[in-house]
């Protein structure tokens, strides 16, 4: 299962005790709302309406039961007894206290869980197919290109103040659950005609005020060249992307304005500067991402067990249930099942601390102790 | 001339607070009101104090007709989510 490593650790730790002391600096008076706005949105905390609002990464949607109870926890003794799960594979609680939050961060981070990279005008957490790893349709698992694509965004110098905010979302399968065409870079993992793995890529989609659908800027890229693709496409779009109009700032509205020819043609002569250096992912480094997606121990079953077909012959309602939450796995024997956080007249997404409780509960039980979040 | 009060969000816990005749409270009724430029500006001197006491994060001036708020945003504000009516203000007063 995943997990985040040595770097991260360190670094999430120190962060936390510097947000720590800048939260102190904001309360003595140290430091003004001006200067301590870009502090607290790199560190996912916003104020908003009613109160502040902390927005944490789930990364790939991938969630141990262990940090599914530890988001129940701080829902609980932080919070008003529930959170937000949103569609971009995040968790949001709507009503933490400023003094709380460092605690908070601290306890996210007991869990290898943090809020980096979830606001501000920076590359947002990257979000991959919920099925990731386990999809019947799945080509290869895209969690490893977009950990890599995390790995090579966090903090990188060049691109943590970009025009607005940008989203990178990966599928890795034929069916594109990520919805990667309408987000700011998506990449579809295909094979070109030689068989060979890589990626197509499109750019500039998007929801808001102004839904645009993305085209595409490369139909084949090969896998060495990811970061060095990505790395000419914010390098384009950070120069040139406009500043003036937050409503006009992102890089769909520069898409549509240069066209997706010329904007190609761009990208492809940055491309051309910066392919085959330092960015070049070599294959070690793609196995080694690779180990931190190990499946868990599968039992070999029978692809439709008789005690299965027998209890949906008898029981129309769990045969219903089957065939409306449980989608093909890719492990014979084996099935994904959907839990919906969209009640009848309630908010899609909210799911209170038992809720979460109880669904780490079935995850312990039928799960290897493995939940994923999804937009669907 | 429209009543105007001042309104914030309180630093330590982000809650939406109104300038009242004894400190900040959670009640827009209970909000000092201010019916000329002369007492606006004293309303707002109060507040700056307040900002720069690190009790409040910012502070603003928001028209007031007879007893709710002219703007929709500041309606909203007043009296919680409209998403989750059990969890703002009115939950905590209807309790």
């Amino acid at each position: 299962m995943y997990r985040y490593d040595e770097f991260d650790r360190t670094f999430v730790t120190e962060r936390v005790g510097q947000f720590r002391d800048q939260v102190q600096r904001r309360l003595n008076g140290e430091l003004t709302e001006d200067e301590f706005k870009p502090l607290r949105l790199m560190n996912g905390l916003y104020l908003q309406l009613h109160a502040y609002m902390l927005r944490v990464a789930i990364p790939y949607g991938t969630l141990s039961s262990r940090q599914m109870r530890k988001l129940a926890h701080i829902a609980r003794t932080y919070d008003k007894g529930y959170g937000h799960f949103t569609t971009r594979q995040n968790i949001q609680f709507n009503w933490p206290k400023l003094v709380d939050t460092p605690d908070i961060l601290d306890e996210l981070a007991a869990v290898e869980m943090h809020a980096l990279q979830t606001s501000g005008n920076c590359i947002r957490n990257v979000t991959a197919d919920q099925y990731a790893g386990v999809a019947r349709d799945e080509i290869e698992d895209p969690r490893i290109c977009a950990e890599i694509i995390r790995q090579w965004s966090t903090l990188h110098p060049e691109f943590s103040f970009l025009p607005r905010k940008f989203k990178i979302a990966v599928t890795g399968a034929e069916t594109d659950r990520a919805a990667v065409k309408v987000h700011d870079i998506g990449i579809a993992m295909l094979r070109n005609d030689a068989g060979a793995a890589g990626f197509r890529v499109d750019v500039g989609g998007g929801l808001g005020r102004t839904p645009i659908v993305g085209e595409t800027v490369r139909e084949f890229l090969p896998k060495q060249d990811l970061l060095a693709y990505l790395e000419a496409i914010l390098r384009v779009y950070n120069t040139l992307g406009r500043r003036d109009n937050i409503y006009k700032a992102r890089i769909k509205i520069f898409v549509q304005s240069e066209g997706i020819d010329r904007f190609r043609e761009m990208v492809e002569a940055e491309f051309a500067q910066l392919r085959g250096g330092s960015l070049d992912l070599p294959q070690s480094e793609i196995a080694r991402i690779r180990a931190y997606f190990a499946p868990p121990p599968y039992e070999t079953l029978d692809e439709q067990p008789e005690e299965l077909r027998e209890a949906r012959r008898a029981d129309a309602e769990f045969d219903a249930w089957v065939a409306t939450n449980t989608a093909p796995h890719k492990v014979p024997g084996y099935a994904i099942v959907n839990i919906s956080l969209k009640p009848v007249g309630g908010i899609p997404g909210d799911a209170s601390a038992e809720e979460m409780e109880a669904v780490a509960d079935l995850a312990d039980r039928y799960s290897n102790g493995e939940i994923r979040v999804a937009h669907e | 001339m429209t009543s105007k009060v001042v309104t914030a969000n309180r630093l330590a816990d982000g809650l939406v607070v109104y300038l009242g005749f004894a400190g900040w409270t959670e009640d827009m009724h209970l909000a000092r009101r201010a019916n000329d430029v002369e007492s606006q500006e004293e309303l707002l001197a109060l507040a700056g104090k307040a900002v720069a006491a690190n009790e409040v994060a910012d502070a603003w001036l928001i028209d007031i007709d007879v007893d709710r708020a002219v703007r929709r945003r500041e309606r909203i504000r007043a009296s919680g989510p409209t998403v989750r009516p059990d969890l703002g203000y009115q939950a905590a007063r209807s309790a």
